[in-house]
C-alpha cells in the first residue's frame, strides 16, 4: 500500500493552478491525513444529529418541563444549532482538505469554544428547569 | 491483493460511517414518532431524508471496510458526497424546526 502522497501534475502558484478549483490543486495528501480529516467531518456529523435528536426529546418526551412556550424556543435553537453543526462539518474539511493540499498550517476554528460553551449553558438551564419545576 | 494498513485507517473511517449511519436511522425514528403522534405528516419527509442518509452511510461503511479486504476502492475522499451528507443534515434541521413552528404558532 502507498503511504506517500502522490503529486499532482500541476504545482502550486503557477498560472494554470489559478483555473483550478482548489480541490483540484497542490499535491495529494496522504491518504492517511485524508481519511482522518473524513472521520473528523462524520464527528461533527455525528454531534449534529445528536443535538437533533435532543430537540426531539424535548418537543416529544419532555411534556412536563418549563411551558409549552419554553420547549418550543429550546427545540427550535437545538435544531438551528445542529443544522449550522452540519454545514459547518463540511466547511472545516474543506478548509483542512485545502491547508493539507497547499502543505500549509491547519486552520484554527472557533467553534469549539462556542460549542463547549452551548453545552455548558444549555446542561446549566435544563438542570434549573428540571429541578425548578419538579 | 492490497496488504493491511497497521494504522487501519480505512476500517476506522468505515465504522464511523457506520456509527454515523445508524445514528441517522435512529434520528429518522424519533421523527416518524413526530409524524404519527402530531398528526404532523410532513415530519415524515424528514424522516425520509434522515433514513436516506442512514442507508448512504451505512453503505459507505461498507464500501471503506471492503477496501481492508484488498478489493480496489479509492481512499480519496468524494468532496460531492461529503457536501451531499452536509447538505441533508441542514435541510431536515430546517423542515424540521419550520414544522415544529408551524404546529406551534
Amino acid at each position: 500500500m502507498n503511504l506517500h502522497s502522490d503529486a499532482l501534475e500541476i504545482p502550486a502558484g503557477t498560472r494554470e493552478e489559478k483555473s483550478l478549483k482548489w480541490w483540484e490543486t497542490g499535491t495529494r495528501p496522504d491518504y492517511r491525513f485524508s481519511l482522518a480529516n473524513e472521520r473528523t467531518f462524520l464527528a461533527w456529523i455525528r454531534t449534529s444529529l445528536a443535538i437533533v435528536a435532543g430537540a426531539i426529546g424535548i418537543d416529544q418526551f419532555a411534556s412536563d418541563l418549563g411551558s409549552p412556550q419554553l420547549r418550543l424556543v429550546l427545540s427550535v435553537v437545538l435544531l438551528m444549532v445542529g443544522g449550522t453543526l452540519g454545514g459547518v462539518a463540511y466547511t472545516r474539511w474543506a478548509r483542512a482538505e485545502r491547508a493539507m493540499r497547499r502543505e500549509a498550517d491547519l486552520p484554527l476554528s472557533s467553534l469549539l469554544p462556542f460549542l463547549a460553551m452551548f453545552t455548558a449553558f444549555l446542561s446549566t438551564g435544563l438542570a434549573w428547569l428540571i429541578i425548578d419545576f419538579s | 491483493m492490497r496488504s493491511r494498513d497497521p494504522g487501519l485507517q480505512p476500517e476506522r473511517t468505515g465504522l464511523a460511517w457506520s456509527r454515523t449511519g445508524l445514528l441517522a436511522l435512529i434520528v429518522a425514528c424519533l421523527s416518524i414518532r413526530i409524524g404519527l403522534s402530531a398528526a404532523a405528516d410532513l415530519h415524515l419527509i424528514v424522516a425520509l431524508l434522515l433514513a436516506g442518509l442512514g442507508c448512504m452511510s451505512l453503505h459507505r461503511g461498507h464500501q471503506r471496510s471492503r477496501y481492508v479486504a484488498g478489493e480496489d476502492v479509492a481512499t480519496s475522499t468524494s468532496r460531492k458526497f461529503l457536501l451531499g451528507t452536509s447538505s441533508l443534515v441542514m435541510l431536515a434541521c430546517t423542515i424540521d424546526a419550520i414544522l415544529l413552528l408551524i404546529r406551534h404558532l
